[in-house]
């Protein structure tokens, strides 16, 4: 349930740094005096850069009179100096020259085409089946390791406690008292199964799952500049991704090889949020889609694992020759710019040998897991180079590209799992468990990497439906978890709990002193179309919000800790704290109005509202002490329900 | 692997929580919030954390300051702009117009005007003046000021160790995976008491709540699956309640400050941003950064330039002067700088543009030698003739000056050990 309709976008902080690189250009000594001597002939006449353009302009519109498409002038226009550009604009002869590289460039094009398709002739083509896998099999796999380590597995959780994990799990948000009533009433023995499968092909599960990839990809973003990497449009990418259960490996091949501007195909934004850069790239897409770090390689053989430099190198060459870069063109405002990939037609990766860095090495792409790879040109086209890369990335015969999915789907579900980190598997880690996770990534590799199905299965497996532990005393390094372990909920769906359960929008600001005037910055962002940025007051508040409670999604539970402002906003955010009076109006006051003098059922219903159960009986006690010794049943609850919202469990799924 | 457990100073005393799995332990009886005994936090006295520590406060230039404009005129070069030159309070050092309360303060003052980077991107080089590193996918680096908050900062501090004042987002300088406990603090208007820092309930009310979550958490979530994290929520909470409840807070709140004092700093964001970091200084912050924007001249400079002296030449010498005032200037290394410079030659806008080769920078206290200058460029700005100074240098003498040992290495989440400061030579003319 996004708040207002919008959900809180994390590029907040580049905003003004965008504005500045965007207003700057880089002095040179060279562009100085270049730009000197101009200023000598012209005296004030425009800088180098703006003649550029102004010429680049010009040969464009030459070109089009020849119906050359804009992409392939604007390709041919980056392989050629500004003297080359210069001396194009001033005799007919050069133009016609330049008319031919522009065609060299469409052939190059074409001729890569050509070539790709060859190339994969060798890979296997992708083959589906219907999956055997039954939740039931993994559970035998899981008893089987338990019996190993002489782990007992907790019970099955209570119907209330299943409902709440799932619901979390699934769409982010923690089930209503009315919703637990009626599942705990229902007899149906497959009401465990239906509740999974009606979540899991709910629009918010789509939405929910949405935002868990588009911060695992954010929050290694080396792109600073929101207008380059646009994290809502990512997520709206995925969304409608997961919503239509496309599989994982055509998202990955799409996110692989995509260009274009990342409004025609937002799936660029990965390759945008590492500036194009082939080496951040290359690793980034490793660690992704294998879970294997092979970045560590990047300068010097990896200390640890069996990586060398070299196939690093060689797996960056994958991603080399594009470029992130303004589709837009220069006439139009800052505010309306629109980024994307481009990619040359050639490309070279060449790095500077670091132990000589006079010597440039170059390196042909290769794929550094499995026995064999197609070779390809030092000199590849582009397109062919990706092509290749995601054809061995996100393929049947790459089991980890399985593996890296699953461990982290196992471990959101279940609190604990495979490999840890989540993002750092491969050849070289010890897992534990093993048996299980290659069970469930073949069966899945095998579906077609059908994501519904995946977490379907989980959630239908008694391993996922066992109760939580307290820091579940078996699960270790080496065995199995008997339990589902607790972990800390994101911030996204913190801030949707708040909102469900105080039915207020809480931003950990004062209540809007002036709701007209949120409102138009709600419909201003909304008619900006992408809110990047949010407009206005409420905008900021949103994003804010968002950033205190923010952290990476593939950070280990325990690396996942709170933070001063964390607990402040929940202390003291005036917003919450009104959202928990007892003021006509108020949920507090319905409850305590629904109850009339029953104390009792009134603290029922204030905790299954917010943590979706009932109080135990020491709980009770607690709270109607407190409510004697405060000697205002309003203040008291208003304490209680202030405490619930501050408490350790309902930031928790458990 | 190491990898640090960042509880905010919770650390969880010694347990360490390598695996929040391991925690078996019963829980206490009862937590006790409302005894939060803060005044056990205060033991230590605000001159007593001054002298066992050294303190930072980094006055950001965002955007990169012409040094033509600021502390390298060059007013007999057609480059200079007809900036004129003044005179300082030492004999020999003279600096742009615009700076005279600065220039009043030359004898604490050290100005650098030989560095040089080749960052030309404001990004890019923000993050380099940040953190002594250029940007990479693979590792966030922690910025100095984190480095510092974690090297110099007092364990059971009740305020944030690192505070940024200003509402701008600046790359580079953040806790990188030195993680949250080194998080800057934000402050976002200087004016205001820091967002949800003040409680909306009375205190007796606000020490009610605390002690009934409490107890509700130790009657609930604690004794079924979640008693290792209502362990550390509780020390969480045990921490901002601390900071909320601590008289020390009150340091956020400039109303304490004499009106005069206040006019002296300027009455603008920056100016009264100064004064908080003095405040905060005193009562034990490590390290703080006060933020003006608008320092990307490339057009109109001339006007820009006055309006922004304006703001920050007092704020910068006031600083100095009150920090000297109260004898915490020894303690509290000043540095005012930058990301980069701006180009010699003035564009047809009449700005400057972006200029890496040649910028400056001035320091104070904090053990370094004031009224001098370090380096030169050339007759037109264009390059730096002499003592050359790196971003690595910089940070390394700072490192010198206060006491951190720049060689110290942490281990990035990868397990990529990386100094504090890596390279880089003494600048010993700086030192005091």
């Amino acid at each position: 349930m996004p708040l207002f309709g919008f959900r809180p976008s994390p590029d907040h902080p580049w905003i003004t740094a965008l504005l500045f690189i965007l207003l700057s250009a880089v002095s040179t000594p060279a562009a100085d005096q270049a730009k000197a001597k101009k200023a000598d002939k012209k005296p004030g006449n425009a800088t180098v850069d703006k003649t550029t353009a102004k010429e680049k302009k010009q040969l464009v519109k030459v070109l089009e009179k020849q119906g050359k498409t804009e992409e392939v002038i604007r390709e041919a226009l980056n392989t050629i100096t500004p003297a080359d550009r210069r001396q194009a604009l001033q005799t007919v002869q050069a133009i016609q020259s330049f008319v031919k590289a522009v065609e060299a460039a469409e052939k190059a094009s074409d001729s890569g085409t050509e070539s790709i398709e060859k190339l994969l002739a060798d890979r296997p083509k992708k083959a589906v089946e219907k999956p055997t896998l039954l939740p039931a099999d993994i559970d035998k796999l899981m008893e089987v390791s338990l019996a190993k380590s002489g782990i007992q597995a907790a019970s099955i959780a209570a119907d209330g406690t299943f409902l709440r994990r799932v619901s979390l799990d699934m769409v982010g948000l923690i089930p209503t008292p009315e919703q637990v009533a009626q599942f705990e009433q229902s007899k149906d023995p497959e009401k465990r199964l239906k509740a999974i499968n009606k979540l899991v092909d709910s629009p918010a599960f789509a939405a929910n799952w949405a935002k868990y990839w588009r911060d695992v990809i954010r929050f290694r973003a080396t792109e600073t500049q929101a207008k380059r990497f646009q994290p809502l449009v990512l997520e709206n990418y995925l969304r409608e991704k997961f919503a239509k259960n496309t599989p994982w490996d055509e998202i990955a091949r799409e996110m692989i090889t995509a260009t274009g501007s990342n409004e025609e195909n937002p799936a660029v934004l990965l390759t945008m949020a590492q500036e194009s850069k082939a080496e951040e790239t290359a690793g980034e897409v490793s660690r992704v889609f294998m879970g294997v770090q092979i970045q560590c390689a990047q300068c010097h053989d990896h200390p640890t694992d069996s990586w060398k430099r070299q196939q690093f190198q060689e797996f960056a060459a994958y991603f080399s020759g594009v470029r992130s870069v303004n589709f837009s063109g220069n006439q139009i405002a800052a505010g309306q710019r629109v980024f994307g990939v481009r990619a040359a037609g050639q490309a070279a990766h060449k790095v500077a040998n670091p132990k000589d860095p006079s010597d440039m090495q170059q390196f042909s792409p290769k794929f550094f897991l499995g026995d064999k790879s197609i070779d390809l040109p030092v000199n590849a086209p582009v397109d062919a180079r990706r092509v290749v890369a995601a054809s061995y990335i996100a393929s049947q015969d790459n089991p980890w590209f399985a593996k890296a999915f699953v461990n982290r789907v196992w471990y959101a579900l279940m609190g604990d799992t495979f490999y840890m980190p989540v993002d750092d598997l491969g050849p070289d880690r010890k897992g534990k468990n093993l048996e299980v996770l290659d069970a469930i990534a073949t069966a899945w590799s095998k579906s077609g990497y059908d994501i519904k199905w995946l977490y379907q299965t989980i959630a239908a497996t008694q391993t996922y439906q066992r109760e939580s532990r307290a820091g579940d005393p078996t699960a270790s390094d080496e065995s199995a978890a008997g339990a589902n372990c607790p972990t800390r909920l994101r911030a996204d769906q913190i801030l949707q709990n708040l909102r469900q359960v105080t039915g207020k929008p809480i931003l950990g600001v004062k209540p809007p002193e002036n709701a007209r005037r949120a409102r138009a910055d709600m419909a201003k962002s909304k008619a900006a179309g992408v809110p990047a940025p949010l407009q206005g007051p409420a905008g900021r508040a949103i994003l804010k919000a968002y950033q205190t409670f923010a952290f990476d999604p593939s950070t280990p539970d325990e690396d996942v800790v709170g933070t001063i402002p964390q607990a402040l906003f929940l202390m003291n955010a005036p917003d919450l704290n009104k959202a928990v009076e007892a003021t006509d109006g108020s949920i507090l006051k319905k409850i305590l109005d629904e109850s009339s003098n029953n104390d009792s059922a009134a603290l029922k219903a204030l905790y299954e509202r917010t943590l979706a159960r009932l109080p135990n009986s020491d709980e009770q006690k607690v709270a109607t002490d407190y409510i004697k010794e405060v000697g205002n049943r309003n203040q008291a609850f208003e304490d209680l329900f202030w405490s619930l919202l501050n408490s350790a469990e309902f930031l928790s799924r458990r | 692997m190491n990898r640090t457990k960042t509880v905010v100073n919770v650390q969880t005393s010694g347990h360490g929580v390598v695996s929040r799995r391991g925690f078996v332990g019963s829980m206490a009886a009862s937590f006790g919030l409302s005894g939060l005994g803060w005044t056990d936090l205060m033991a230590a006295s605000a001159d007593d954390l001054r002298n066992r520590k050294m303190s930072v406060i980094v006055l950001w230039m965002q955007g990169g300051p012409s040094q033509f404009e600021t502390f390298d005129p060059k007013p007999g070069h057609q480059n200079g702009m007809e900036t004129k030159a003044i005179d300082t309070a030492v004999p020999g050092i003279q600096i742009a117009e615009g700076w005279g309360k600065t220039a009043a303060m030359m004898k604490d003052i050290a100005v650098i005007r030989s560095m040089t980077s080749k960052e030309g991107n404001h990004q890019r080089a923000t993050y380099a003046l940040h953190t002594g590193y250029v940007p990479t996918g693979t590792v966030k680096h922690p910025s100095f000021g984190s480095l510092c908050a974690a090297e110099l900062g007092e364990k059971d501090f009740d305020l944030p160790q690192i505070v940024a004042v200003g509402a701008q987002q600046v790359a580079g300088a953040g806790a990188g995976f030195l993680g949250v406990a080194y998080e800057p603090f934000s402050v976002e208007n200087p004016l205001e008491m820091p967002s949800n820092v003040v409680t909306p309930v009375d205190s007796g009310r606000f020490n009610r709540r605390l002690d009934v979550l409490g107890r509700l958490e130790n009657a609930g979530f604690a004794k079924t699956a979640g008693a290792d994290r209502v362990r550390e929520h509780q020390a969480l909470y045990k921490q901002t309640a601390g900071m909320v409840l601590s008289p020390r807070v009150r340091a956020f709140n400039l109303d304490d400050e004499p009106s005069e004092l206040r006019d002296a700093y300027g009455r603008n964001p920056f100016g009264q941003g100064c004064l908080l970091a003095r405040r905060l200084v005193e009562q034990g912050v490590t390290f703080i950064e006060v933020r003006s924007n608008g320092w990307d001249m490339h057009r109109g400079l001339k006007e820009t330039m006055s309006k922004n002296a304006s703001q920050v030449d007092p704020g910068f010498a006031t600083l100095i002067q009150d920090l000297k005032q109260r004898g915490m200037l020894e303690t509290t290394l000043v540095v005012w700088m930058g990301e980069f410079g701006r180009t010699p030659k003035i564009n047809p806008n009449g700005g400057r543009d972006h200029y890496p080769r040649a910028f400056n920078v001035a320091a104070a206290g904090g053990g370094v030698k004031g009224g001098q200058v370090i380096g030169k460029t050339s007759d037109d700005g264009s390059e730096v003739k002499d003592s050359p100074v790196s971003i690595q240098d910089l940070l390394r003498t700072f490192c010198s000056t206060l006491k951190i040992d720049p060689s110290k290495e942490n281990v990035s989440p990868q397990g990529r050990p990386l100094k504090i400061v890596d390279g880089g030579k003494l600048v010993t003319s700086l030192l005091a």
